[in-house]
């Protein structure tokens, strides 16, 4: 099943003279089931398209459907509801809240779905767990590795059971191991048939694990292929 | 909620910070308002410590019982002879001259009462007898400049109470402190001498009343009263308020008002600068967080709850932390020359300011975190 699908998306930043387009009619579908590698130069417009798959930005043309709801008609209570119960997203920078635990980290998103704390604690632990990462459920994410902050990212990304995962850049801060280990385990959520995964990055050590690389360069798609 | 105050704590030393703004802000407008109200109630402490007459009878032209100006004798027999008075006495007041045994100069507040009734005598007699003062030259001195101002200061300089027995010169007539009174200090810090008004005629040598104290009779319109006193040109009859209201307008011509009112002002400018300040930077520190709680689907609305939250806390601890340091400063100041006097009322205009200070604290930050887009979380 295919769990984005974007239609001539178009977006364009600054006005008149100071205008760039940074997305020129974009067009792809990634599916379920398998982990797809959005790479391209800096500047390609690789992180402008993944915003507006992640709900951030809007586009200024085109169409785009998250599980086959066109998102950019969507009412932005609905569209936030939506972000909660089916999206998630890990940033470049992770952004873990260093006065929360590791486990309430995880937590969050739940809290904000209106999850009892203990409830939402409970799932954390869960996901920690299979994460590898549960014995620092109680420690500050300060404390941690890069490669256990990406984990615990992670972890946060996908307690709601989100059926679309994007990430944003996941093995640019990290050595040859632990992007080994964090590759491996975008991997193995995307085996799930029910979960689609995005990855932006320029990092030719991911491209051994993806299913698909779509090559974007100066706004447009210049090739998407499936990769053996 | 909890994750509202773990991101509050989380950043310690703002918190700490926001809380000592807003500690500071409610200990100035507090404790500055006490100590002025404090001041204002010693304007019309006259009012304050003779409890029993509901209507006093003045010259048009007195304004407090510094700023007097006398009635002839007479007019007490006017006043008793009006309808539905059950009583009127005089008291007298004035400021006279003293010299201790010791040979100090001092000019203190000859207080004169009623011979007869006893009416105008301090609320509280500490050492000897209030029948006493009827001895010739009989005063009673106020406890604390009869341990201050008023006592015996030996060779090597150590200070002795006055005491029961010991004599005064009073405007170059000999005095004999027959009790030691507690009274409502004055706004100046000067000996306070009670006396009869037999006596206080031979230390003043007037012939004048400065008010006239009466009581109406039960049942009786006091309004009606009143308009009966104010026929008389030379007479004006006040309630307890008015009067007090009087001396009090007559208090704040001195500019005190002023003065207190900058501090007050200054301890709100603390509370919306300090407070304001530095919780805006907290928020500011933790954006990125609350453009996260948005890109995962948080709403505005929740985000404005954790920071009402947030800002309610630090209120309310900063708002007790300063209250109570007024209050314990007031137990401090008990009994002491330092004018202090907390009312339920400044309870709640401090509350209002606190407030005030909250809302403008939250306002600021939950304007910031409306106006954030998540999407600055993709610019790192």
């Amino acid at each position: 099943m295919i769990a984005i699908q974007c239609k001539n998306i178009k977006k364009s930043y600054g006005s008149k003279e100071t205008l760039i387009q940074a997305l020129k009619g974009i067009n792809l579908e990634i599916e379920q089931g398998k982990l797809t590698l959005l790479v391209g130069p800096s500047g390609s417009g690789k992180t402008t398209l993944l915003s507006i798959i992640a709900n951030l930005l809007t586009p200024d043309e085109g169409e785009i459907f998250l599980l086959d709801q066109e998102m950019s008609r969507m009412p932005t209570e609905k569209k936030s509801e939506f972000c909660r119960k089916h999206l998630g997203v890990i940033f470049q920078s992770l952004f873990l809240i260093p006065s929360l635990t590791v486990a309430e980290n995880v937590a969050l998103p739940l809290i904000i779905d209106g999850e009892s704390e203990e409830r939402a604690k409970e799932k954390s632990m869960e996901i920690l767990n299979k994460m590898k990462i549960a014995h620092r459920a109680e420690t500050s994410p300060s404390n941690l590795s890069k490669g256990q902050q990406q984990r615990v990212a992670i972890a946060r990304a996908i307690i709601n059971e989100s059926q679309i995962l994007v990430c944003d850049e996941p093995t640019s801060a990290l050595d040859q191991v632990s992007g080994h280990e964090i590759m491996t385990v975008f991997k193995e959520l995307s085996t799930s048939p029910t979960r689609a995964v995005l990855i932006v990055t320029h990092d030719p050590r991911t491209f051994p694990f993806a299913d698909k690389i779509i090559d974007i360069c100066d706004g447009q798609i210049i090739s998407g292929k499936d990769h053996a | 909620m909890s994750l509202a105050i773990k991101m509050l704590i989380g950043n310690r030393a703002s918190c700490i910070g926001v809380i000592f703004g807003i500690f500071l802000a409610t200990l100035l407008i507090s404790q500055q308002s006490a100590i002025f109200l404090g001041l204002v109630s010693r304007s019309y402490r006259l009012v304050t410590d003779i409890p029993s007459p509901n209507i006093w009878v003045i010259d048009p032209a007195t304004e407090s019982d510094v700023k007097v100006r006398g009635l002839p004798e007479g007019y007490l027999d006017v006043v008793r002879s009006i309808s539905n008075i059950e009583w009127a006495v005089p008291i007298n007041i004035m400021d006279i001259p003293l010299v201790t045994q010791s040979g100090i100069f001092d000019l203190g507040q000859l207080i004169g009462i009623d011979d007869s009734t006893m009416i105008g005598a301090p609320p509280e007699i500490l050492e000897g007898n209030l029948r006493d003062l009827h001895r010739e030259g009989g005063v009673l001195v106020d406890v604390y400049s009869a341990k201050g101002s008023l006592a015996h200061i030996l060779s090597d300089g150590t200070k002795v109470p006055l005491t029961v027995g010991d004599s005064l010169e009073i405007n170059n007539h000999r005095a004999i402190v027959v009790g030691i009174c507690k009274i409502t200090q004055g706004f100046y810090p000067q000996p306070n001498i009670f006396t009869t008004n037999h006596n206080f005629k031979n230390f003043s040598s007037r012939n004048t009343i400065d008010f006239i104290a009466a009581k109406t009779k039960t049942g009786a319109n006091v309004e009606e009263v009143l308009q009966k006193i104010n026929a008389f040109s030379v007479l004006e009859g006040l309630t307890r308020n008015q009067l007090e209201w009087r001396m009090t307008k007559s208090f704040l011509k001195t500019g005190i008002l002023i003065n207190f009112g900058l501090s007050v002002a200054l301890g709100i400018i603390i509370g919306f600068s300090i407070a304001g300040l530095i919780f805006y930077i907290m928020t500011l520190e933790n954006i990125k967080y609350y453009a996260l709680i948005k890109a995962i689907g948080g709403s505005q609305d929740q985000i404005t709850k954790m920071i009402a939250v947030q800002v309610t806390i630090v209120g309310v601890i900063g708002y007790l932390l300063g209250t109570g340091a007024t209050i314990l400063w007031g137990f401090a100041t008990e009994d002491t020359s330092l004018a202090f006097l907390f009312p339920w009322q400044l309870f709640v205009f401090t509350s209002v300011i606190v407030l005030l200070i909250c809302i403008f604290t939250a306002a600021l930050s939950i304007h910031k975190v409306a106006r954030t887009d998540p999407i600055l979380l993709m610019g790192a």
